[in-house]
């Protein structure tokens, strides 16, 4: 099947929707902070590194390190993640770093805040089966939401440049 | 043992030349243009190697990691490399002529996978390949405008 629909419609799934739902609730309420633009790239940018990340982890040869979701196949579930849930968590920790850059907080202490949320965020994900870990560990995401947090507060101040909004 | 290598060196040179041309597009339209053929580009290999089975990927190590690489690197920057030709043509035929050109460049490329064992076809015929690339081609010129559109309203202030 092109793109096929979950196996069971449980626990990942529903971790899945309410997590977007919460998400995108909070994205419309939160005052827009940047242009269009920046949105826009910073979700693009999101879901192309997710993406990559996730198929050369996941899916391509020499590794195979975890599955998510229901099956070792692309499905739709897969592409919400992609699309929505990972592109809108990496708005909101660029958006609330503006903020906080703005307070004088260090990036360092910001980055490892990040991360550490998102490790945890990582743990409920798992609970639910959003993903099934195959030699891939925690403690790797932990590393890995360091560097990917990193790169996204570079591309934020390049992207700024590049649209020529404030630095 | 030669592939990863030709591999390599053909990454190299390719991102040699992007890094060093004179671009029409601005960094802006170049990063998401990468961007949406990144996401195009591997949505497609995942949809017709794990769900349709229409192509395997190999399962030797380098030729993996070669893949990986060209995924990458090398097919986001011709499709780069093709939008900034595009754009900085005049006349329609020259466009069009770039579209064509282009598009055989793509096929050639995957032609070039396919044979030196990177993937090989179960099912994916090569002409299939040509509304495929012409899509993207399309979608990056498409999305050209709203990147361009976009970084005016930013500038307006929006």
């Amino acid at each position: 099947m092109f793109l096929p629909l979950p196996v069971f419609f449980d626990e990942n799934e529903w971790f899945i929707l309410i997590s977007d739902l919460l998400l995108l609730l909070i994205f419309f309420y939160l005052p827009r902070r940047f242009p269009w633009a920046i949105v826009v790239m910073v979700m693009l940018f999101n879901s192309a590194l997710s993406k990559t990340a996730d198929y050369t982890l996941a899916n391509s040869i020499p590794f195979n390190l975890y599955d998510y979701n229901d099956t070792s196949r692309l499905d739709l579930f897969d592409e919400i993640l992609h699309f929505t849930l990972y592109p809108l968590v990496a708005y909101f920790f660029v958006y609330w770093w503006d903020v906080w850059r703005e307070r004088g907080f260090h990036v360092v202490w910001y980055i490892l805040l990040g991360a550490a949320v998102s490790t945890l965020y990582e743990w409920f994900a798992e609970q639910a089966h959003v993903f099934t870990y195959k030699g891939w560990h925690l403690y790797y995401s932990s590393c890995a939401y360091v560097i990917l947090l990193s790169i996204n507060v570079y591309f934020l101040s390049r992207v700024k440049r590049w649209v020529g909004g404030p630095k | 043992m030669w592939i990863p290598i030709f591999y390599l060196a053909l990454n190299a040179l390719v991102l040699l030349y992007f890094w060093r041309r004179k671009k029409t597009l601005s960094s802006y339209e170049i990063a998401g243009c990468w961007l949406v053929a990144t996401i195009f580009g591997d949505d497609w290999l995942t949809i017709a190697s794990d769900n349709l089975h229409l192509i395997q990927t190999s399962k030797v190590v380098s030729l993996g990691f070669v893949l990986s690489l060209n995924r990458i690197l090398l097919f986001r920057v011709v499709a780069v490399l093709f939008l900034d030709e595009y754009v900085k043509r005049q006349t329609a035929w020259q466009k069009i002529v770039v579209f064509l050109s282009w598009t055989i460049v793509f096929l050639l490329l995957q032609l070039m996978s396919e044979k030196l064992g990177l993937f090989r076809s179960t099912g994916w015929s090569l002409w299939w390949s040509i509304p495929l690339w012409m899509l993207q081609n399309g979608l990056l010129i498409g999305l050209r405008h709203v990147f361009a559109r976009l970084t005016w309203l930013a500038k307006e202030g929006r």
